[in-house]
């Protein structure tokens, strides 16, 4: 390494941001401006950019003393062991410390200092920086001479494994090695030309074979035509060639020693009729007009669209009019009644097919609706026509109808109407005038095409129609695309196979004729089709731009570029497309050879897969990567195939075909991997007996529509299982044509199955085309080998679906997709995640759409997709949940990452499952769960992320546990009461399963001005619940979770506190007649009644205030039996006791003995005056508060109650109160129902 | 004196200091009776004099007692002097709404609204009007004393009733628009009549119907309510046997003590009826067509 010292100088200004204000203008000084030295050295190179200061001190009055770190630059080449030394030219700047280092700097970075330098400065001196040398010392890091030929990588040698390669060395031709390291390895071209005369390149013809004409400049050269010698004599030859339906290649290859020439052309067979459907009208529809305008389209087999040139079409005798597919013969006569409406539609090379409806004509009768103005107009597309549809609506009697409401609706086309100023709309409505006329404005969609707007008017209640017909016409072009020569191989100085063509479209996907597009070599010096660089051509009717290209010298996988510019762009606007080539300096034939891999759609290789080359014995198996190469291969035109049928991964796999151009002498790898997409057999359905639709589960939207009878199987069977599998848009087996990237893509298999007629296709609209637009539908035919247009789609007026016109569907199963042309730029082989620019260079694309599904593009790489986040939301909360069982839980998951769209898929920690967002579960069972969320992207199920919260399926139940007032839970409905006096409380306990749930429950007052509970969340469970009365009447206390559903509710009823007064009195305490009547007990004391009457009636609010009075004595006993009659309500007896024992207070209980039935006691309902039989009563304070419920408040017994809530499965038992009988006294209980009535 | 007798000569002490009030309310509930019955032989007016007095200084439990006595009193002298001071008496009583006393001197209003002239005493209700709350209660001795100034507060409350609007006199529940709602009928308020005949019929089982609610009826002296009433006077329907061994109660007994207040006519004056009494009294109402 050689020792290199550097000096320079440099004056840099930076600002120094961190010293203190009082130092801020002095340091300035030394900190803003640095000298800096410069010395040029061998390979790098440094210069000073600022200083960056570390800390200062004060050092004397005036000095001070600064420490700074050098950011330097290296300029040059890689450096290393790097070192400065600052010095100073002022005597006001000392240099104190002035050595400071580096770390390794490579090419063109910069760094700070790993130490300091120090300066002393006076302060009394104005700093100046430019007094400041730096001296840069260092080694340079010059690379490694690997060969010993004398140059090094870094000094140009291209190769540094060969000693006789590198800068200056002897070039030899042809060798495809660049040996002098310019660039390229230098070509010397054959000293002789082959050139095919006729026919012309990407002509049709519908005879096969054909005569192939051509020169060769040498009668030396053996001259091969798609592999078979030709002879030729004076400098031509002419042979026949059979073609196949659709593309063919003929290449012509003439050699002679070691030298190899072709020529090349493409041409297509059309042997096919074309298809001709009738839109404008179905089959036995009625009209009412003695004339109508008949349109629908004409499709061929041709690529690009059809014009008038190309085809032609009658319509009962009478011509049509053709444009970009569509065709309209205007003014067809009707006679009344039935008319048979024929289209008959021809190719340029004489197909014929026809198209033949019914359509009867009425003679209107009475009100109709009266064409007056707008009819076919013809105007460019997407702009509004010069005139207004106008109608007018007459009556019965031929009158005009006035505010009669008009319906103009948009049937073909993405044109929009509108009234006035109002917004373009797909259908209006308006009234008429007073003259009965409606109009409205048309503004025309976006296909070019012959009549192919149509806006229906209608009236309610009018049994005619008015069909507005008009006509598009195309814009300048503002899309420039490859349509096809892109990718191609060749050997150099040779003619590709196969033309560059690109194609123009304007801003409503409509091929543009005509146009100048400017073909332009800018890498490889290739040499275009008038023998230079830049060649200039013009659209044809299909709006393709063609140009033949004769390959450079320059070898390389797409080394070879040529770019494609409009010159008709929009002002100001550059279009390109770019194409790119592969040349190969071809060798000895015998070391001919294919190579290429075979994917799946997830881009896992395919095993066992086999490729065989038609015609000819030779074929290899996909190894365990899915690579594979075909040896001793043949030299020219090859037909590849490869059959997915062997393939030994689990799935079956389609065969697919390719046609390919081989040069000699080398392996030719194919421009792509074959993509073979697995197909979905599982769902495949029966089809052929009966009418049939298939539907693909993933994609709402898709439909197949295949009619009874219409197929044909390969093998020639009418019936069996057809599948549809969706492809991955970027992993198609062949590029769509003119730049088309459809998002949506099916295969329908087995491939080459017929329909006829066409199965009607529903693709969704994935691409988002607008409401009506015409998208073109293509297919690829197996047969052909090529994307062929089937027709037009149109989409839906919701815009969710493109739907194939009537008539128009898959004829061939293939692959089929919904798209339309456009696009640009360059088209060569960039690696994924990058595109061209103008000039076909690679740079960064991160919305590359051939990325694989599972990947992302991320700086101009492929990067795992990855799902950022995934958040499960219950009940609307990232959380843990409390939700109530048998209800409805809402269920979300958002999920972010890199997917396109994501698919999630629930499981409830139940049994129960969801496949969607969002949507609600319904628990069953009380628990704890688990609810997981685990989410992939769709379009890549190996992407996955998940989340998951807890569900606590809750139930919230109550206990009693205070006793200051009622607690009952026997009464309907089932829910538990409590009671409370106002402005006091009491308890009860909340049972929550599952405990867990407890610290998430709210407990909820419905009417906090009525009652009160604390607290507001639970804590555990038991939780001891707290009410306060506030005011008379009811509220509910709803234990809640997450959601609205209740976990368990009770109901507090708040009364005011009541105080009723009783008077209890001894009937007789004293013997008054020895005979009969004996003493009545006195035992029943007031103690026990008090205690009693509390503990019954506080349940209800309600207070006693118990006067014992003094006893009476009453001679009742009228009979004389000793007992006091109570079998009836009131005997005499009993009167006799009432009108002699009774008080003032409210209530009256005599405390009597001997009852004639041996009862307990007798108090009618809502009386004054009761009795209780103290001496049958074991417990007379029961009877007392029993007896007192029948008299003050009328309670029956509940058994006799028709209105007691025994409905409700209870029993007299299970609803056991106060006012039951039998052993049912010893309870004590008062019910909700009860505490109302004591309150009303 | 040992330790011990000291100690339980301490506890004998405080539990004799413990219970002096009481022992002395209930020496004082009667001596008071005695002192009233004393002064009430010599004259009604010095009974009175001597109730106000005891009225003035005593617990709730000595007044519930003097009242109680008074009551009866009342009810076996028929003087109306004794009723009318007496309802004075117990007006000023249920004024302090005193929860021992309320609900008795609010029966016992109610009784004695029968026998005084009502503006002798109504005017001991005033200050009532001026409360911010009326209860139940206050709403019907109100109406029944006729008390001067209450008939526009009842017609607001009334209208609020209907639109089902709060007044500031009340907060609405159940027992209180009921008592508006009888009080606008013994007013003569017939939309208010019919509105009260409906409710018994749809808010109310039959039992409490007839049993609580036909109680209310006697405050509302109309012949609609009377024919109300005669139809069940002449119904057979039973209340539920209160015991096996006897049938329920007709609600024509109820629906007869009710009628006996609300009929001047009507035929047998007694507190109670038996249904021997029914057949007699449904017999004079079909021989009188009236």
């Amino acid at each position: 390494m050689a020792q290199c010292v550097s000096a320079f100088i440099n004056f840099n200004r930076r600002w120094m941001s961190e010293m203190q204000i009082r130092k801020l203008i002095l340091l300035a000084f030394f900190a803003v401006f640095s000298m800096v030295l410069v010395v040029p050295s061998a390979l790098a190179e440094f210069e000073a950019n600022n200083t960056e200061l570390v800390d200062s001190k004060r050092v004397s009055r005036f000095e001070f003393e600064y420490n700074f770190r050098l950011n330097a630059s290296n300029i040059g080449d890689n450096a290393q062991n790097i070192s400065a030394t600052v010095s100073s030219s002022s005597s006001a700047i000392i240099v104190v410390e002035e050595q400071i280092s580096f770390a390794n700097m490579n090419a063109g970075e910069s760094g700070l200092s790993t130490d300091t330098f120090t300066l002393r400065i006076n302060r009394r001196v104005r700093f100046d920086a430019t007094k400041l040398t730096y001296q840069f010392t260092f080694e340079d890091v010059a690379g490694i001479d690997n060969d010993q030929d004398g140059f090094t990588v870094e000094a140009g040698d291209c190769d540094d494994t060969n000693s006789s390669i590198f800068p200056g060395a002897i070039e030899i031709p042809n060798n495809g090695i660049d040996e002098d390291c310019n660039g390229a390895d230098t070509i010397i071209g054959p000293e002789f030309t082959v050139q095919i005369t006729s026919p012309d390149s990407l002509s049709t013809v519908g005879v096969t074979p054909i005569l192939v004409q051509g020169t060769v400049n040498d009668p030396d050269v053996i001259l091969t035509l798609n592999g078979v010698n030709v002879a030729h004599n004076n400098g031509v030859f002419g042979v026949n060639v059979a073609l196949q339906e659709g593309l063919n290649s003929i290449v012509a290859r003439g050699t002679k020693n070691d030298q190899q020439v072709t020529d090349s052309l493409s041409i297509s067979l059309d042997q096919t009729a074309p298809v001709v459907t009738i839109e404008s009208h179905t089959n036995n529809q009625t009209v009412f007009s003695d004339s109508i305008t008949v349109t629908g389209l004409i499709n061929d087999i041709v690529r690009g669209t059809i014009e008038e040139t190309q085809a032609n079409v009658k319509v009962n005798n009478q011509q049509a009019n053709i444009s970009n597919r569509s065709y309209a013969a205007n003014d067809i006569p009707l006679v009344e009644g039935e008319n048979t409406i024929t289209a008959t539609g021809s190719d340029q090379v004489g197909n014929v097919n026809s198209k033949s409806i019914m359509v009867v004509y009425k003679v209107p009768q009475g009100r109709r609706i009266k064409m007056i103005g707008g009819q076919n107009q013809s105007g460019t597309i997407n702009d509004e026509l010069p005139t207004d549809l106008t109608v007018q609506v007459l009556d019965d009697d031929l009158l005009p109808v006035v505010n009669q409401a008009v319906i103009f609706r948009v049937i073909q086309g993405s044109g929009q109407v509108r009234i006035g100023n109002s917004d373009n709309k797909r259908a209006i409505v308006m009234d008429t005038d007073s003259d009965g006329f409606a109009s409205t404005r048309f503004t025309l969609g976006s296909r070019v095409g012959s009549s192919n707007h149509k806006v229906r008017t209608q009236v309610v209640g009018y049994e005619d129609e008015i069909i507005f017909n008009a006509s598009g016409t195309g814009k300048i072009g503002n899309k420039i695309s490859v349509n096809s020569g892109n990718n191609q191989r060749g050997a150099v100085g040779q003619v590709l196979h196969k033309p560059l063509v690109a194609v123009v479209t304007d801003d409503g996907a409509n091929v543009v004729s005509g146009a100048r597009v400017a073909f332009n070599v800018t890498k490889g010096e290739g040499l275009l089709q008038n023998g230079t660089k830049e060649f200039e051509a013009q659209t044809d009717t299909d709006g393709r731009a063609t140009s033949e290209l004769t390959l450079g010298y320059l070898t390389g996988f797409d080394a070879q570029r040529i770019t494609a510019t409009l010159i008709d762009a929009p002002p100001g606007q550059v279009l390109t497309a770019g194409f790119s080539a592969t040349a190969f300096v071809p060798a000895d034939p015998g070391q001919t050879s294919i190579s290429g891999i075979v994917l799946d759609n997830q881009d896992n290789p395919i095993p066992g897969v086999t490729l065989r080359i038609e015609g000819i014995n030779r074929e290899a198996l996909s190894d365990s990567q899915g690579q594979f190469i075909i040896t001793e291969s043949p030299v020219g035109p090859v037909h590849l195939i490869a059959d997915g049928s062997t393939a030994t991964v689990q799935g079956e796999f389609p065969s697919l075909s390719y046609n390919l151009v081989t040069v000699s002498g080398v392996d030719n790898p194919l421009s792509a991997p074959i993509y073979m997409v697995k197909l979905d057999t599982i769902n495949a359905v029966q089809v052929g007996p009966e009418d049939t639709e298939l539907t693909l589960a993933k994609y709402p939207g898709f439909k197949l529509e295949i009619a009874q009878g219409s197929v044909t199987f390969p093998n020639g069977d009418t019936e069996g299982l057809l599948s549809v599998t969706q492809v991955n848009a970027n992993k198609v087996p062949m590029a769509p044509p003119n730049g088309m990237q459809p998002q949506f893509i099916v295969t329908i298999q087995p491939t080459n199955t017929k329909f006829d007629p066409p199965a009607r296709l529903t693709l969704p609209n994935m691409d988002g085309f607008p409401p009506g637009e015409q998208v073109e539908m293509y297919s690829y035919d197996h047969d052909l080998e090529e994307f062929v247009s089937i027709g037009l789609g149109t989409v839906s007026d919701n815009g969710s679906t493109v739907k194939s016109n009537p008539g128009v569907g898959v004829v061939k199963a293939g692959w089929h997709c919904g798209s339309q042309p456009g696009g640009q730029g360059c088209a060569h082989n960039c690696p994924v995640c990058q595109d061209c620019d103008a000039d076909c260079n690679c740079f960064n694309a991160d919305n590359d759409p051939s990325v694989d599904v599972c990947k992302k593009c991320e700086n101009g790489s492929a990067v795992d997709k990855k799902i950022d986040s995934v958040k499960v939301k219950l009940a609307g909360k990232n959380e843990d949940v409390v939700v109530a069982k048998d209800k409805n839980m809402p269920f979300d998951a958002d999920a972010t990452g890199d997917c396109n769209a994501y698919t999630y898929k629930w499981d409830f920690g139940d049994t129960g499952n969801a496949n969607s967002k969002s949507g609600d579960h319904k628990y069953t069972a009380l628990g704890t769960f688990t609810a997981k969320c685990d989410v992939e992207c769709t379009e890549c199920s190996a992407v996955k992320g998940s989340d998951s919260k807890k569900v606590h399926v809750t139930e919230v139940k109550y206990e009693e546990l205070g006793d200051k007032y009622g607690f009952d839970n026997k009464t309907k409905p089932a829910e538990p009461w409590k009671s409370v006096k106002n402005s006091d409380t009491d308890t009860v306990k909340a049972i929550i399963n599952p405990a867990a749930a407890a610290p998430k429950v709210k407990l909820e007052s419905s009417d906090t001005g009525k009652a009160t509970v604390a607290p507001a969340m639970a804590t555990a469970t038991p939780q001891t619940l707290t009410f306060t009365g506030v005011a008379k009447g009811e509220t509910s206390i709803d234990a809640k979770g997450d959601t609205a559903d209740s976990l368990g509710k009770m109901g507090v009823a708040s009364y005011p506190e009541k105080t009723f007064t009783v008077s209890v009195r001894v009937v007789n305490e004293k013997k008054v007649d020895a005979a009969d009547v004996g003493y009545t007990s006195t035992d029943l004391t007031d103690a026990k009644i008090k205690a009693h009457l509390k503990l019954t009636y506080k349940q209800a609010v309600a207070k006693w205030t118990l006067v014992r009075t003094a006893a009476c004595s009453v001679d009742f006993d009228l009979n004389d039996d000793g007992e006091i009659d109570v079998e009836s309500w009131t005997s005499t007896e009993m009167d006799k006791v009432i009108d002699g024992c009774k008080t003032a207070n409210s209530y009256d209980i005599f405390l009597v003995d001997n009852p004639s039935d041996g009862s307990l006691g007798f108090m009618d309902l809502g009386q004054k005056y009761g009795f209780v039989h103290v001496d049958n009563a074991t417990a007379g304070e029961m009877s007392f508060a029993h007896e007192l419920g029948h008299g003050a408040f009328s309670f029956p017994h509940p058994k006799d109650d028709a209105a007691w809530p025994f409905d409700d499965g209870t029993t007299e038992k299970d609803n056991v109160n106060i006012m039951s009988q039998g052993d049912t006294l010893s309870k004590f209980r008062l019910r909700k129902k009860q505490w109302d009535i004591i309150n009303p | 004196m040992n330790h011990y007798k000291i100690e339980t000569l301490f506890f004998l002490c405080v539990f004799s200091f413990l219970s002096l009030p009481l022992f002395a309310e209930e020496t004082s509930q009667k001596n008071a009776i005695v002192e009233l019955s004393t002064a009430m032989k010599n004259d009604v007016d010095e009974g009175i004099n001597t109730a106000k007095t005891l009225l003035k200084n005593n617990s709730v439990g000595v007044r519930r007692e003097v009242l109680t006595w008074l009551m009866s009193e009342a009810n076996s002298l028929y003087s109306t002097p004794l009723d009318t001071e007496l309802s004075k008496l117990l007006i000023k009583e249920y004024l302090v709404k005193e929860s021992e006393t309320l609900l008795l001197a609010y029966e016992w209003l109610l009784q004695l609204s029968y026998k005084v002239n009502l503006t002798d005493v109504s005017n001991g209700f005033l200050p009532m009007l001026n409360n911010k709350y009326l209860s139940h209660e206050d709403i019907v001795l109100l109406g029944v004393f006729e008390v001067d100034g209450f008939k526009p507060i009842l017609d607001e409350l009334f209208a609020a009733t209907q639109k089902g609007a709060t007044d500031s006199k009340q907060k609405t529940s159940s027992n209180a628009s009921w008592a508006i709602l009888i009080m606008q009928a013994r007013y003569g308020n017939k939309d208010a009549i019919k509105r009260v005949l409906s409710e018994l019929e749809s808010n109310y089982d039959d039992i409490i119907r007839v049993t609580q609610r036909f109680k209310d009826l006697k405050l509302i002296p109309n012949h609609e309510v009377r024919d109300y009433l005669l139809n069940y006077l002449f119904s057979e329907k039973r209340l539920p046997r209160i015991k096996d061994n006897v049938p329920g109660s007709l609600y024509a007994t109820y629906a007869a003590q009710a009628l006996a207040v609300v009929d001047k006519n009507f035929p047998i004056k007694k507190e109670r009826f038996k249904e021997a009494d029914i057949i007699k009294i449904r017999q004079w109402y079909e021989q009188h067509n009236s």
